[in-house]
């Protein structure tokens, strides 16, 4: 079993330190919040002028252009961009799985969902902390603004290792919540015993803007890295404890690496269609590096 | 190097079975390692395209196999040693190195050595072997041994005081049917082997001799030395005689040898010469001292220029009388000088009929109306009846009695009966030793009474003579070794003594005298029959040299095998 991360080992200040210039932001988004930075599609009352638009009945009569009314006789309003604030849910595996191996898996995405957490707060938008394994679990109320990023810390290290994997479930029972729309970061190795399908499908149901995270290790994609899989074995699930019995040969390796590839192909092809974003991090680089990566021009853009 | 030296047959049959049991090792199912891991959904799937190999499946690893079967026929072939048809010969080769007396002679011994070292290459490995002839047959090389091994072992030998056991060989070859029926059997050394010994070998079976080194061989040898008892009939007494035989040419003078007795040496004036080389010490005290013969002049063989006896120690047989023995007994008991009459510390106790019963073995005369058989005897031992039968006939001095005239002067039966209980005794009909009847006055008569006495108390028996390798006699019953248990633990089989001259400690930690005294190694009498072997080469040593490239092959194959598995290119 891994050694799970302590809070110094997670609340590294030159980590967060690089998070300053990281702004996350989604396409498209959703009514009902409260000021924040996110720009929304909402013209409503902002300070930024956005665009005119024809009066209809309802509208703030202190937005009308007299000027325009006096010149074309009609009348317009002026149109401001509004600036809300974004619930950002994180949704942490802690499923076996992630726990397995010298470098788990899991100390990448306690690290992700600190670091997503950081910029958010940052941009004084909502965190949420959520995990699963067998059954969904919310870790607190909504967190605002930077101060309370240390209690956030705290409660990421203290998820430990939970027997099961059921992400569809998961989700399925978030989706039935009536929270806020937002954004629902999921960090996991997507690794559900029901299946990709069974993801994808409850991902479907989820009302909220979706970055996944799929969390992976060189060995998914070579398994020739990991020295102990070499002849006659028998691999045991760790979660399940299914166990599989197989001669490690050049072509079962070969069909492994196909399957596998399969699986991240499906992934993938799933969030091109629904819009969703997907971001794979390996578990065995630095984190920090693969994160200023996606953050390339200052901005993740969901 | 090799194991065992199987016919082509057979090692291909060991190929065979080699590839059936790897196919077969294969196929097994096997104990994994487990491995946790959290991507068992996708080595699940990949494995259901393709199962792991379970028993009776689709056989997977056929290079593994081949690379693997390829090692072990190699080492298979490598350690057995194949020999092609044209390697074997028809017949089987004994080689017999000689290591008896005769090989102490100058260098015989390591000529023999070397000359069957240099031989035994010559003969396929599988189709002869090598006995060792000393005191015993030792066989040093057996069949596919190799000659490196005979070296070893040969050099742990040494020519030891002992006859030659070739005879003895020749005549357990035939015995063992393992043998084919064509042996040909080349002896090197110069020991003597009788023309029985040939003649009564099987057909098939011919013996030649390689190293025989018999010119020039000069030797005087003591070839007997022997007990006796004494002419002049002193109780204490004995005589010891002795034989030298000298080869052609050599003479034995009184001057070649010196006798010694105990650390004493021997007066020249006691000294008898009964022939040119027979010679004779009499009334020689029997006191258990070791009587020895020892050759002064040097010549050619060593171990037979000492001979040495153990002389028995006779005491006097103590008795006690009772107050009714009949006169002649008395009379027989009195002219016998080895016999004492003693108040304390008998051994046996003379009765006559009135007398009362004794605690210790007794010698008894008893009225005919008190006992049916005229002797009557109580033995112990655990001999059964009849033996105990012969042996008190022999003992007791009975086959000398003229029965015959007796029982018709009694006009009764003379029979014997015997008894088997814890004290000895003999019980005889007064009647016959009374001085109306005639046998009092027989020759037999004081030999029976004599021989009766010491019967009962049970003298330790001595040995005229001990010869290595020869049965011994044992003086006082003329009975062979097997009824005595004294020289048991010694002898081979059941009346020999062992097959080498020398020191004798018995359990009771006494000692005895084994000497060499054999005629045919001192003066080397061999059969005519005898020729020089021609010894057929074969290329046995080359066909080594393949199997231990094949071995070294076999090594280098699984240093590949190695190689292939750390870089993941096979299971």
């Amino acid at each position: 079993m891994a050694v799970q991360l302590t809070f110094e080992q997670l609340f590294d200040p030159e980590f967060l330190d690089s998070l300053e210039t990281f702004n996350l932001r989604i396409k498209r988004f959703l009514r009902q919040g409260r000021l924040g930075e996110q720009v929304t599609h909402d013209r409503g009352i902002g300070l930024e002028f956005k665009d005119f638009k024809q009066y209809v009945a309802g509208d703030d009569l202190r937005a009308v252009d007299w000027n325009i009314y006096r010149r074309l006789g009609r009348l317009f309003v002026h149109v401001f961009e509004e600036y809300q604030d974004l619930p950002l849910y994180l949704l942490v595996d802690r499923s076996r799985s992630m726990f397995l191996e010298e470098t788990p898996r899991v100390h990448a995405a306690l690290r992700s969902a600190l670091a997503l957490s950081s910029i958010a707060l940052s941009q004084h938008d909502i965190v949420s902390l959520l995990s699963f394994s067998d059954e969904l679990e919310m870790h607190s109320r909504p967190i605002v603004g930077k101060k309370q990023l240390t209690l956030l810390g705290r409660r990421l290290v203290s998820l430990d290792e939970q027997e099961g994997t059921q992400l569809s479930q998961a989700i399925r029972q978030l989706a039935f919540r009536k929270l806020r729309p937002g954004l629902l970061v999921v960090l996991s190795d997507f690794f559900d015993p029901s299946g990709l399908d069974a993801v994808t499908d409850a991902l479907k149901t989820c009302r909220h803007k979706l970055l996944l995270v799929q969390m992976v290790k060189n060995i998914d994609s070579d398994p020739t890295q990991n020295e102990d899989l070499v002849g006659d074995i028998r691999l045991v699930d760790c979660e399940t404890a299914d166990a599989v019995d197989v001669s490690v040969e050049p072509a079962v390796l070969n069909r492994y690496r196909r399957i596998y590839d399969e699986f991240n192909q499906r992934l993938t092809g799933f969030a091109a269609e629904q819009g969703i974003g997907l971001v794979r991090l390996n578990a065995d680089d630095d984190v920090l590096d693969q994160l200023a990566g996606l953050f390339e021009s200052g901005a993740l853009l969901v | 190097m090799s194991f065992f030296n199987l016919s082509p047959l057979l090692v291909g049959l060991g190929l065979l079975a080699l590839a059936g049991l790897l196919f077969l090792l294969q196929q097994l199912r096997i104990r994994y390692t487990e491995l946790p891991v959290a991507t068992t959904m996708f080595w699940a799937a990949a494995v259901r395209e393709a199962p792991v190999r379970v028993l009776r499946q689709r056989f997977r690893h056929l290079l593994a196999y081949l690379l693997a079967l390829l090692i072990c026929w190699l080492l298979w072939i490598g350690f057995g040693g194949p020999l092609t048809g044209a390697q074997r010969t028809a017949g089987f080769n004994i080689l017999v190195i000689d290591a008896s007396a005769h090989a102490a002679t100058s260098d015989i011994f390591q000529q023999s050595k070397r000359q069957l070292l240099n031989d035994v290459t010559k003969y396929p490995r599988d189709s002869r072997e090598v006995f060792l002839s000393g005191a015993q047959n030792v066989r040093i090389l057996a069949t596919g041994e190799e000659k490196l091994v005979l070296e070893r072992r040969l050099d742990e030998f040494e020519p030891v005081a002992a006859r030659s056991s070739i005879d003895e060989l020749l005549r357990l070859l035939p015995r063992n049917n393992s043998y084919p029926d064509e042996v040909n059997i080349v002896v090197y050394g110069g020991a003597p082997i009788s023309q029985h010994a040939l003649d009564r070998l099987p057909d098939g079976y011919s013996v030649s001799r390689q190293v025989n080194d018999l010119d020039d061989f000069e030797n005087r040898g003591i070839v007997a030395l022997g007990i006796a008892e004494p002419l002049s009939g002193d109780w204490d007494k004995v005589d010891v005689l002795f034989r030298i035989l000298a080869t052609e040419g050599l003479a034995v003078e009184l001057s070649d040898f010196q006798v010694q007795i105990g650390e004493q040496d021997l007066a020249a004036a006691r000294l008898e010469t009964i022939s040119s080389n027979e010679f004779r010490v009499r009334d020689v005290v029997a006191d258990g001292s070791v009587f020895s013969v020892s050759i002064e002049q040097p010549d050619d063989l060593q171990f037979d220029n000492q001979a040495s006896v153990t002389l028995p120690l006779k005491e006097r047989v103590k008795i006690a009388l009772g107050g009714d023995v009949p006169t002649s007994v008395r009379r027989a008991i009195d002219a016998d000088d080895g016999i004492e009459i003693s108040g304390s510390g008998a051994s046996v106790m003379i009765l006559g009929p009135n007398d009362s019963e004794s605690s210790i073995p007794y010698f008894r005369f008893t009225p005919m109306v008190e006992q049916e058989k005229a002797f009557f005897i109580g033995y112990t031992g655990e001999l059964d009846a009849m033996e105990a039968l012969h042996q008190s006939v022999a003992d007791l001095g009975l086959a000398e009695i003229d029965s015959a005239s007796m029982a018709t002067e009694l006009e009764q039966q003379l029979e014997i009966q015997l008894e088997h209980t814890d004290l000895r005794y003999v019980s005889v009909w007064s009647e016959l030793v009374s001085e109306s009847f005639n046998f009092k006055d027989s020759l037999s008569f004081p030999v029976f009474v004599s021989k009766s006495i010491r019967y009962l108390a049970d003298q330790e028996p001595w040995y005229a003579y001990l010869a290595a390798g020869r049965q011994p006699v044992e003086q006082t019953s003329g009975s062979s070794l097997a009824s005595s248990d004294l020289l048991e633990e010694y002898a081979i089989g059941a009346s020999y003594v062992r097959n080498e001259a020398g020191t004798l400690e018995l359990r009771d930690g006494s000692s005895l005298q084994v000497s060499l005294l054999d005629p045919s190694t001192a003066v080397r009498v061999d059969s005519e029959s005898l020729t020089d072997a021609v010894i057929e080469t074969s290329n046995a040593q080359t066909v080594w040299g393949i199997a231990t490239w094949l071995a070294l092959l076999a090594v280098l194959l699984l240093g590949l095998e190695w190689y292939l598995y750390q870089r993941g290119l096979m299971p």
